[in-house]
């Protein structure tokens, strides 16, 4: 009597109905206790499963952490092995081009067919170290770390400008020595893979690229005004590199894409000990 | 009397195959070599080149490197960068770093003997680019130019005059307002302006012909 009395005077959470059922019980028979057995055991079973559940959460989390590093990783290696091809490509085979060039030139020939296959030889010893010098800059632009890469992007866009009937519009303001070398890359790397992506995909006549510096954070803004992206892209797959590289970066992306182009907001937080 | 050259480069075979060249030409004497920037100085005691060829990438000391000392130390003798790289932003730093000429490696030998005679004769000579002057933004609103807005943002800030919010304007332009919050935060720093009264004081007391337009337009409409 006293137990119902007191129930009224204390707020019904589940959890407390279920002790008063404890005294309220206490005096009865023994079928009497099945309810509260039942209900008792699925409340137990609840927070098993919720247990469980922040379990699965935490291991998940630390599986894409696990993803996330194992991909930065791979960048890494990824920059590091295209770095050693563009040297060996340069330093072997460029240089070799260019002494084979010069010592054929310095040549006398005792014909006129002679010299003339010497030309043609000429020729294609030209051809072939325009490709080998192309396919280096691909891989790593030379001297990349001693040179802002604000201005490699520039002098990219204004040879880019004078061809084409895509128009490039390039602009950074004040450059900022805000970042290591390995994250210039990075910003570089990902500011090309756009770009490239608008001239391969986009159908776009016009884009813009723009670089500011901002005393805490670099806003990369990259416009176009073509047809858009692909929904299943605007919904994270694909553009992979680009997510990977701006998280290695610790900075966000906003994408937002329509019929009438598409615009990525790029912000990437300075590192302490620049910004201060 | 002949123009007296030293050559610096890694590598023999170029370095006999340039020497080779210039013999055939009797105004040029190859009179220094080296392999690399250290090794150039080194040599220069005494008996000084005119002109020196040097290359880029080079072990010890790189051809950049070298250039800039020679020409602190030694400002008589002209420097002609010989690279394998055609890269802009490269050919301004040699620039930079006092050189004379900058040559492609591939160049012919006519370009070479070209060049030195060049430089010899007081000249610089560097490989053409059409370094145009970048049309990045219109050229209809000189004033507007001046602060380097983009299309998009100078169109965005013909909405605003007309009194847009952010979600008009982002209907307007068929873009998120995440993007025309961004626009209008970038238009206000390129702009150099604080709060958005004053970027609305801004569109009113400065002569942005179209934007000025179209809120006259406004006015007397409404």
């Amino acid at each position: 009597m006293s137990t119902h009395l007191f129930s009224h005077f204390i707020p019904s959470t589940p959890l407390l109905q279920a002790a008063m059922h404890v005294f309220e019980y206490k005096s009865g028979d023994a079928a009497g206790m099945l309810p509260l057995i039942g209900s008792w055991s699925i409340i137990a079973v609840v927070i098993l499963m919720l247990y469980k559940i922040e379990g699965y959460k935490k291991k998940e989390f630390i599986l894409l952490h696990r993803i996330h590093e194992q991909q930065e990783h791979e960048l890494d290696i990824q920059e590091a092995e295209r770095r050693r091809i563009a040297a060996d490509l340069h330093d072997e085979i460029g240089s070799s081009l260019a002494a084979i060039k010069i010592n054929l030139q310095s040549l006398q020939y005792s014909s006129a067919s002679d010299a003339q296959r010497a030309t043609s030889l000429l020729e294609l010893v030209d051809q072939t170290s325009q490709n080998v010098r192309r396919a280096t800059h691909n891989l790593i632009p030379p001297h990349f770390e001693t040179t802002p890469f604000t201005s490699i992007l520039q002098s990219y866009f204004t040879s880019l400008d004078s061809q084409g009937t895509l128009a490039f519009h390039y602009y950074c303001n004040a450059y900022q020595q805000h970042f290591t070398a390995r994250q210039e890359l990075l910003l570089y790397r990902i500011v090309m893979e756009l770009t490239h992506n608008i001239i391969r995909h986009a159908k776009a006549s016009e884009a813009t690229i723009q670089l500011l510096f901002c005393p805490t954070y670099l806003e990369i803004m990259v416009e176009d005004n073509g047809i858009g992206l692909p929904t299943a892209v605007e919904q994270g797959i694909g553009l992979t590199s680009v997510h990977a590289r701006v998280r290695s970066l610790k900075g966000n992306i906003h994408i937002d894409s329509g019929r009438c182009g598409t615009t990525f907001i790029i912000h990437v937080p300075v590192s302490c000990e620049h910004a201060c | 009397m002949p123009v007296n050259i030293m050559l610096a480069d890694d590598h023999r075979l170029f370095t006999t195959g340039i020497r080779h060249l210039l013999g055939a030409d009797p105004t040029l004497r190859v009179t220094h070599i080296a392999t690399n920037g250290l090794e150039l100085l080194d040599q220069l005691h005494g008996w000084l080149p005119d002109i020196a060829l040097i290359d880029i990438n080079m072990p010890v000391m790189n051809g950049l490197e070298a250039t800039r000392l020679i020409r602190e130390q030694y400002p008589r003798i002209k420097v002609i960068i010989l690279s394998g790289y055609n890269d802009a932003h490269l050919i301004a730093e040699a620039m930079h770093a006092g050189a004379h000429g900058y040559l492609l490696k591939d160049c012919s030998a006519q370009d070479l003997y070209h060049t030195i005679h060049l430089v010899n004769a007081g000249q610089t000579s560097f490989p053409f680019r059409p370094n145009l002057p970048v049309q990045n933004f219109e050229t209809d609103n000189a004033f507007l130019q001046q602060f380097n807005l983009t299309r998009r943002e100078k169109e965005i800030l013909q909405l605003i005059s007309r009194q847009h919010t952010n979600q008009q304007v982002a209907d307007h332009l068929h873009l998120s307002i995440y993007t025309i919050e961004t626009h209008r935060k970038n238009i206000m720093k390129k702009l150099q302006l604080k709060t958005p009264a004053a970027l609305m004081k801004f569109i009113l007391t400065h002569p942005c012909h179209s934007v000025i337009f179209a809120f006259y337009c406004l006015v007397l409409l409404s």
